[in-house]
């Protein structure tokens, strides 16, 4: 794309220059074509593609407006007749939302962060240094990526209920720890590197970190600057864009995680547990008896609430994609 | 120190300060090698005893385990009688999403890439099926009467949209696949990979989100001043792509081959994954553990033979 418009300046330079040639001014019409074909083509994939992804969004959006008479009347299919904010109003107050939102903001962003910035190190660790048993460790990060936190579900759960530290914790005050319902589950996971697919995100930072050119760590080391200076000053900068990404990737995955949600924090109101509990009991004003499980209502407030829980994610997207055209921009890198 | 070496140039005393410095590697990757002995190590013996055991769950707390041998993989193997199917299943999903997911997210990742208008409008959408990845919207939706009454308008679900419904009038994938063989003279293997994509790109789309994004920001790292020498050389974009992005991106086509084929494996959709989680809850212990390693050695070969494989091709800016 680029290349070609490049080619149809330099053609319109010379052109300009020599007089208008007819061959020129030809093969000119015949770039812009070219140019104008490609873009329509890529619209129109781009725009197929996307309406594959955003249909059952959609579809819950409209949902999310209906009225109780919209969704009992058969005519109405996707524009609601009598749009309201009644189930907005219904799901953000039975939920809690916002208390949700800020809990679930902190748990996200705390794992968000620390996997982030270990599994940077760990990565680095594995691209760079040539100890032995590195083949070892490599082996076991990515087999850690192979098996599913749900295959040793009860082990998990009960090294948090009786927490100790390698006999430690139990020495010194007679007893284990328990963890649940507290940040810390997850901060440990995060920090030993064991959080969901923390396997991948190390993978990610090794493959990146090879792929990068020794040079600018050597010459940092040649003009006296020590290893975690170098790290902290060169190599994070430079890869800002794959530290957001991976921030990106355990920062939406930790909001919308049921597994560990659920475990971990039965007791604490976060958004996906308000979500996996569903709406079902709900009593409504004027009503004798709860929502029931398949009634139009509880389906309406279930998608009203997961578009809730993805929203602030696709803003957060919107604001952290820019991080992603300029990272390397910023760093200074050459060639 | 490094400093000094580098002046005086002697080989002996480098190579102690490389040494060092590659003794250092243990003090970045600590992190997690702590966490495989503090929290893995265990459960991988407990998994491996439990393998060759009878499990049973006591109703007052704790269980008892019985060595038995190798009787819960005989059994899984020999008298099972979907298991071994199961197994052939996943491996030959495994082997033909692969190669699709891999490029078709390279190739929206170069497009989303291009500077264009709403950019980032279309790459706001293209992160939403990294967001549903953990699946708690269609758990969620389990049971939701009104996407189910949505979804019946044919193919918009499955994305077996127009290809088999030949309420459009064009073609059915049937006629599809003879016009292929007629006009174009495909090889049936070719033809039944382009059909099957089309069949599946639902699948593909919702599958692939994550190896977008990676692609994404491996494409960032690239400089643009490599691409300005190479258009001054009179590179053609086609040809900026083979000869520039493509070695530059190749060590995450790596990482995205290894995560498709772990995600294929382990994903919700996949048939013996459900089976052991149903083990796992009902308290077969022994015969879950057995199948959880009989599959995860299955993979794990799959992975290092991909993986060595892809390897051969991948190319590093540094080579050791």
């Amino acid at each position: 794309m680029r290349v070609v418009r490049t080619g149809a300046a330099a053609v319109a330079a010379t052109a300009a220059k020599g007089g208008l040639m007819a061959g020129r001014a030809k093969y000119l019409k015949w770039m812009y074509a070219n140019r104008l074909l490609w873009s329509v083509l890529r619209y129109l994939l781009l725009i197929g593609l996307a309406f594959l992804i955003l249909y059952p969004l959609l579809v819950k959006l409209s949902n999310s407006f209906m009225s109780r008479q919209d969704l009992i009347d058969g005519t109405v299919r996707f524009i609601p007749r009598q749009a309201t904010w009644f189930n907005y109003e219904t799901v953000i107050e039975y939920t809690s939302f916002f208390q949700g939102l800020a809990n679930t903001f902190g748990i996200s962003f705390m794992s968000g962060a620390l996997q982030m910035l270990v599994c940077t190190m760990v990565g680095y660790g594995l691209a760079r240094f040539n100890f032995k048993g590195k083949g070892i460790v490599f082996t076991l990060v990515v087999l850690t990526i192979l098996i599913p936190p749900q295959t040793y579900m009860i082990s998990l759960y009960m090294k948090f209920s009786f927490f100790d530290l390698f006999g430690l914790i139990s020495a010194v005050t007679g007893g284990t720890v328990r963890l649940m319902d507290s940040v810390w589950p997850m901060a440990v996971l995060s920090i030993i590197g064991f959080g969901f697919k923390n396997g991948l995100y190390i993978l990610i930072m090794r493959q990146y970190f090879k792929g990068i050119p020794k040079e600018l760590e050597e010459a940092a080391y040649v003009d006296g600057s020590g290893l975690f200076r170098t790290f902290g000053r060169i190599i994070l900068p430079i890869s800002f864009s794959m530290m957001v990404t991976i921030f990106l990737f355990s920062f939406s995955w930790q909001w919308t995680d049921s597994f560990y949600s659920s475990m971990f924090f039965s007791q604490v109101k976060l958004l996906s547990n308000s979500l996996m509990t569903g709406f079902e009991g709900l009593m409504l004003e004027g009503a004798t008896v709860g929502l029931k499980n398949g009634q139009p209502l509880t389906a309406t407030l279930t998608n009203t609430m997961s578009l809730l829980v993805i929203a602030p994610l696709i803003l957060l997207y919107l604001f952290a994609q820019k991080s992603l055209v300029e990272g390397i921009e910023h760093s200074g890198i050459v060639g | 120190m490094i400093k000094r070496s580098a002046a005086f140039g002697k080989k002996r005393i480098s190579f102690t300060v490389t040494q060092k410095r590659d003794l250092m590697g243990w003090v970045f990757v600590s992190p997690f090698v702590l966490g495989f002995l503090l929290l893995f190590l265990g459960i991988f013996i407990d998994s491996f005893r439990f393998s060759f055991m009878e499990v049973n769950v006591l109703s007052q707390g704790g269980y008892s385990a019985k060595f038995i041998g190798f009787d819960n993989f005989h059994q899984i193997l020999r008298v099972d009688p979907n298991f071994n199917r199961q197994l052939y299943g996943a491996v030959q999903n495994m082997l033909f999403d692969i190669p699709i997911i891999v490029m078709y997210s390279l190739f929206i990742a170069v497009l989303l890439n291009q500077k264009m208008k709403g950019r980032a409008i279309f790459r706001a959408i293209f992160f939403v099926p990294v967001i549903l990845a953990t699946g708690i919207v269609d758990k969620a939706d389990l049971g939701n009467s009104i996407m189910n009454a949505y979804q019946s308008i044919p193919g918009l679900d499955t994305g077996i949209a127009e290809v088999t419904e030949s309420a459009g009038g064009m073609f059915s994938s049937l006629q599809l696949k003879r016009y292929m063989f007629q006009m174009f003279d495909f090889s049936p293997a070719l033809v039944n990979i382009t059909v099957g994509a089309a069949e599946n790109i639902y699948d593909v789309v919702s599958h692939s989100g994550v190896q977008i994004l990676i692609f994404l920001a491996g494409l960032q790292a690239i400089s643009t001043s490599i691409y300005e020498s190479a258009k001054i050389e009179g590179c053609s974009g086609w040809e900026s792509f083979w000869k520039i992005t493509f070695p530059l991106i190749s060590p995450l086509i790596l990482v995205n081959i290894i995560y498709s084929v772990i995600d294929s494996f382990t994903g919700s959709n996949n048939q013996i994954m459900d089976r052991i989680t149903a083990a796992m809850k009902l308290g077969q212990y022994g015969t879950a553990s057995a199948m959880a390693w009989i599959y995860f050695l299955v993979a794990a070969v799959f992975l290092i033979v991909i993986g060595l494989f892809v390897s051969r091709f991948v190319f590093y800016q540094n080579r050791e």
